[in-house]
């Protein structure tokens, strides 16, 4: 290839990798990391416009840009990566609703705080029972993932707590009914749970947050420009502006801004000594102490939930992926034509098109499933038409001449199908249900993404917790192994045993051993 | 009394009449050998008699059950029909086709069991005597891989009998076998026939037909060219189509 072509394919591709990154250096931008998906009124689309993100974060950004005398660019982020992305240099800060908490503070540089606010309780309106987090002990409370609420609800006990990754689902389940209440930050309340009829607050506020801007811990510079930006915006009111502008003034904010002005902007020697502390490196024994501590709640909270849905989504898809190969190949035209269907839609489509369908699509109809159930569904109705093609080839390997013998005895093509079909093509198809079901106890991580809490939901939240997304990662994944591990080798076994001494005939009584 | 009989049955396969317009009676305890130039349509009316192909036109009987192709249409319907006539028949393939997920014993047992709801210990009763007339009494324990191609065909032979069928239809029992093997199976048949067995057996050992068969029946093209005694059959002078079809083996058989 030629030189300067390759230069170019480079350039462009440091561009998609790192967006803003490559700006920030020629002319002066300030790059700020965002989740336009997390939601209003924090930075999200534009209804009208879709191309645009607006937000009161937006008009912060804009005002901290033009006193920095530097050109604002949002960088899209995924809510639970932005500080992740943030240690990778993907953009200058990170600005998304980031509540100040002494384990984010470990990791980042927090400006001073710019919002504060609390946890409003939310319940249907036909609910006479919760009028405060006391009458929340036994009942089924969403939130969202790793924020304030969320401690709050697991410090209280005897919760069943729903985490989610987007508010809109939480409050739709709670209008629906599958949540009995639901425990957010006032702003997302405010526009997420007051517009729906059916739902009301309860409750006085819950607890007391306050967002910051997260910096890389050395940007030590870009912190005091901040801190000065956001100091001058307190004092001139701008920021009151935007909050009067988003319906999001709040007392909490008042007493926060009259604190931080009597304050004055944090000292210069301060600041230096803490970036010391942060930069400071653990040592590896501190650090493996730290991960072995990780293993007792990947284990309690998560594995056992992993193997139940495993286990009983392969139980589904192995019935149900028989029924199906069978229907196909054997039954009258309509419901063949219906199993096929069935296997060339599944097969055809995601398998997080199908659980997000299923899990918050299905509601819509008047179904609604808890997340385990949606998740055994999901995942066993999607196996199964991968199993029913696993039947069909051992089915059809089968030479013809073992249904005409079975029928020329006597049988009806049903008995032929379940005395001499059905127990030879099970054993051709052992081997690749064997793979198939290691393949599926990993994709069960995906179930993740329903409000269920198995393995790959408890990484998330301890990485999220503890910014250590390599640490807790690689003792999940060794996790995952080690729990696949029996199950590779009873593969192995059966397989063997089956082929080897057959398998005990069972004609209506008991089985009758080879002799 | 007939044990079995055709009545104008006849099958096409596209432009192909495999059989064309059949019929025939075969008494009880007779040993039938149907022979015929290769493509003649003589599995093609064996499997007619039992159901495995559905037929144009024509009718079966065996026993007391029998099957009239103008009162049904449609496979499903068919399929029921001919249920009677399989339960009433043994048919055993040229290439065995014995269960391979099942023992010899449980191959035997199998129909006993989910067609005739026979109690376990006289299925596995009934399965040990068939076996022991075949001379397999010693391999039921054994897999079909386990043995020789003339004891896999035993054993076939003693999963059809076990029914206890009023016909067994063959169809080229010896021809998947190395010649050393031939001769136990035409033995077994032989000794069924002295037992009086109803049997119908497609084969091209004309020595055997010739020494063991009360009846010959020659197919060309889908018609019955020939049926009669065999002394008969192989004295014959006068008929084209005996004498053309016996010309390779003259001297031999
Ligand atoms: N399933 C089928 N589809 C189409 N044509 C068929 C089918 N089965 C048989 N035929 C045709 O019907 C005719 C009779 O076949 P059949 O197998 O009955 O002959 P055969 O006498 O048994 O021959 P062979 O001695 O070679 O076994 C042949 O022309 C064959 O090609
Ligand atoms: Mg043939």
């Amino acid at each position: 290839m030629n030189h300067r072509l390759l230069f170019l394919a480079l350039l462009l591709l440091a561009c998609c990798a790192r967006p803003g990154a490559a700006l920030a250096h020629g002319t002066r931008t300030l790059t700020w990391g965002g989740d336009s998906e997390g939601g209003a009124p924090y930075v999200f689309q534009d209804p009208q416009h879709p191309q645009r993100v607006i937000g009161f974060e937006v008009d912060i950004a804009r005002a901290l840009g033009k006193l920095l005398h530097r050109h604002e660019v949002f960088v899209q982020n995924e809510w639970d990566g932005l500080i992740p992305a943030l240690q990778r240099g993907d953009y200058d800060m990170a600005m998304n609703g980031i509540e100040i908490t002494p384990d984010r503070a470990k990791v980042v540089r927090f400006t001073i705080a710019y919002y504060a606010c609390a946890e409003q309780l939310s319940v249907r309106k036909t609910n006479t029972t919760i009028h405060s987090l006391a009458d929340l002990k036994g009942k089924i409370v969403g939130t969202l993932k790793d924020s304030l609420a969320e401690r709050i609800l697991q410090k209280a006990g005897g919760i069943h707590i729903r985490s989610y990754d987007g508010q809109i689902n939480a409050y739709e389940d709670l209008a629906d009914g599958r949540l009995d209440a639901v425990l957010m930050d006032q702003p997302i309340a405010a526009y997420y749970g007051k517009p729906l009829k059916a739902l009301k607050y309860v409750g006085q506020p819950i607890g007391h947050m306050e967002y910051g801007i997260a910096l890389r811990p050395h940007d030590v510079k870009l912190l005091r420009q901040l801190n000065a930006a956001l100091f001058t915006l307190i004092k001139n009111g701008s920021l009151k502006r935007i909050y009067i502008k988003w319906g999001m003034w709040n007392g909490a904010t008042r007493a926060m801004f009259a604190a931080e002005v009597a304050a004055g902007l944090p000292a210069q020697s301060e600041l230096s000594r803490f970036t010391r502390e942060l930069q400071s490196k653990k040592t590896w024994s501190e650090r493996l102490r730290q991960y072995g501590s990780y293993v007792p709640i990947l284990l309690e909270k998560g594995a056992p939930m992993t193997l139940a849905i495993s286990l009983v989504s392969m139980a589904l898809a192995v019935s149900f992926g028989l029924l199906l190969a069978l229907l196909k190949l054997y039954a009258p035209p309509p419901l063949s034509l219906l199993a096929k269907a069935y296997i060339e839609l599944v097969r055809g489509t995601p398998l997080l098109i199908q659980l997000y369908l299923i899990f918050y699509g299905l509601p819509n109809v008047g179904i609604k499933l808890s997340p385990f159930v949606a998740a055994i569904i999901g995942l066993g109705g999607n196996y199964a038409a991968y199993e029913a093609e696993n039947y069909r080839a051992g089915l059809q390997a089968i030479p013809t001449g073992q249904m005409e013998a079975a029928l020329s005895l006597g049988m009806t093509r049903l008995q032929a199908l379940r005395h001499v079909m059905v127990p030879q093509a099970f054993r051709a198809v052992i081997p690749p249900v064997t793979n198939d079901f290691i393949s599926l106890f990993k994709d069960s991580s995906i179930v993740s993404v329903i409000t269920l809490v198995e393995l790959t939901k408890v990484y998330g939240e301890l990485a999220s917790t503890y910014y250590d997304y390599i640490g807790t990662g690689l003792i999940t994944a060794a996790i995952y192994f080690l729990m696949g591990l029996p199950f590779v080798y009873l593969a192995r076994w059966l397989e063997r045993h089956m082929s080897g001494t057959g398998r005990a005939l069972q004609v209506g009584g008991k089985p009758v051993n080879a002799a | 009394m007939t044990a079995i009989s055709a009545r104008n049955l006849s099958k096409r396969f596209g432009h192909v009449v495999a059989v064309n317009d059949v019929t025939f009676e075969v008494e009880p305890r007779e040993l039938l050998a149907i022979v015929g130039p290769s493509g003649c349509g003589k599995s093609t009316l064996l499997r007619c008699l039992n159901g495995l192909e559905m037929f144009d036109a024509g009718g079966v009987n065996v026993g007391d059950a029998g099957v009239s192709r103008a009162a049904i249409s449609g496979h499903r319907a068919f399929e029921r029909a001919v249920h009677p006539l399989r339960q009433r028949t043994g048919m055993v393939f040229q290439g065995f086709n014995l269960f391979g997920h099942l023992t010899v014993l449980q191959n035997v047992m199998l129909a006993l069991r989910v067609v005739k709801k026979m109690p376990l210990r006289q299925a596995e009763q009934v399965a040990h005597e068939q076996l022991a007339r075949v001379g397999l009494g010693d391999r039921a324990g054994y897999r079909p891989q386990q043995l020789s191609g003339g004891q896999q065909q035993r054993a076939a032979i003693a999963r059809a009998l076990a029914t206890n069928p009023s016909v067994m239809l063959y169809d080229e029992p010896t021809s998947a076998l190395d010649p050393t093997l031939v001769r136990e199976v035409l033995l077994t048949m032989r000794r069924l026939h002295d037992e009086g067995v109803t049997q119908l057996i497609v084969t091209h050992e004309m020595r055997f037909a010739r020494e063991a068969a009360d009846r010959i029946m020659l197919l060309d093209a889908g018609k019955i060219a020939a049926l009669m005694p065999t002394a008969e059959f192989f004295s014959h002078r006068g008929n084209a189509h005996i004498e053309k079809f016996l010309e390779p083996f003259r001297g031999v058989a």
